[in-house]
């Protein structure tokens, strides 16, 4: 295994993640799409292995991320570099699934054998659980757009009988009552 | 064919239609990747069975998914089994540690096993699934091997 410049943990860190499904799979997961119950989404990327461990990169992406990477709007590689937190864990998964050689990474930290092709899309014939991912998505869009009109609801004082009557889109607000501003 | 035939008979029972009544035995030369240590234990070992596993999760959602994973994953042409390993090299660089990085050729004859119907899949052209009879062994039945350039 190449090693590793970054710091090493002693604890595991990103506990309570869930798997939703691969986004590339060729006789086992290659690429795979986690959450938690705070609707965090993070990807288990595969990178090496030896004869005893898997190595995988672990890093969040936004909702936003993952939709342009779904349609070929950002690629494999943009997901890593261009990333939504300041840490990168590496982790080495044993047989077992345990962790081993825990690792915080900076993403200039990253060796260039674990990087893509710059030119690396999102295929859909690769990704076995293309359903899945994207009923994840429509979940969390339509759990996003619920806390947005919460949140209007409670900014501009609206009866939750008459949210639904205000239209939310490109920034804008389009309402059909009376707003009434704190 | 008999199901205790499989090589793998003890794994395969387990799961409902393996393998699959839609596999069939088959002549053809077929072509899979294996490490340039031609003697290499895993060049011809089914991927369930190679340690450690690359798997993320607990949880397999497919029977048929792990079914296949007692059979031995080859492709029909040595252009497929090329374009595949270039295809995922590209996205994982260090894949050759896991499968090697030269792409063997063998000769599979009737009485050998049973296969899939090679995928039309644009992403995974060419690629079938074997199920080994008890008495086969591709070691022994190499007859080209070269380094898959990138």
């Amino acid at each position: 295994m190449i090693e590793l410049k970054g710091t090493k943990l002693d604890y595991k860190p990103l506990q309570n993640l869930y798997k939703v499904g691969d986004l590339v799979n060729f006789q086992g997961p290659l690429l795979s799409l986690f959450s938690n119950d705070k609707d965090e989404l993070y990807l288990y990327d595969w990178v090496e292995s030896d004869t005893k461990y898997n190595r995988w990169l672990i890093f969040r992406i936004t909702l936003d991320q993952l939709n342009q990477y779904l349609k070929k709007q950002l690629s494999h590689y943009c997901l890593i570099k261009t990333y939504f937190c300041e840490v990168i864990f590496s982790v080495d998964l044993d047989e077992n699934m345990n962790y081993h050689n825990i690792m915080r990474l900076n993403v200039d930290e990253i060796p260039e054998e674990y990087l893509p092709n710059k030119d690396v899309l999102h295929d859909d014939e690769e990704c076995p659980h293309l359903d899945k991912i994207k009923s994840h998505i429509i979940n969390l869009e339509s759990k996003l757009n619920n806390l947005h009109k919460k949140d209007w609801s409670v900014k501009f004082k609206i009866p939750d009988n008459m949210i639904d009557s205000i239209i939310i889109g490109q920034n804008k607000i389009v309402k059909q009552g009376q707003l009434m501003p704190i | 064919m008999m199901e205790n035939e499989f090589k793998y008979w003890h794994y395969l029972k387990e799961f409902d239609n393996c393998p699959s009544t839609e596999c069939k035995t088959i002549e053809i030369q077929a072509f899979r990747w294996i490490f340039d240590d031609i003697n290499n234990p895993d060049n011809f070992k089914p991927v369930l069975l190679i340690t450690p596993a690359r798997i993320n999760d607990q949880k397999f959602d497919k029977n048929e998914q792990k079914c296949c994973g007692y059979a031995l994953s080859l492709f029909n042409t040595l252009e497929n089994a090329r374009n595949k390993f270039i295809n995922i090299s590209n996205r994982n660089k260090c894949f050759e540690t896991q499968v090697g990085d030269n792409v063997a050729e063998i000769t599979i004859e009737e009485h050998e096993g049973v296969a899939t119907e090679p995928s039309t899949n644009k992403s995974n052209l060419g690629h079938f699934e074997f199920f080994e009879f008890i008495e086969t062994n591709f070691f022994d039945k190499i007859t080209h091997k070269e380094k898959i350039i990138i």
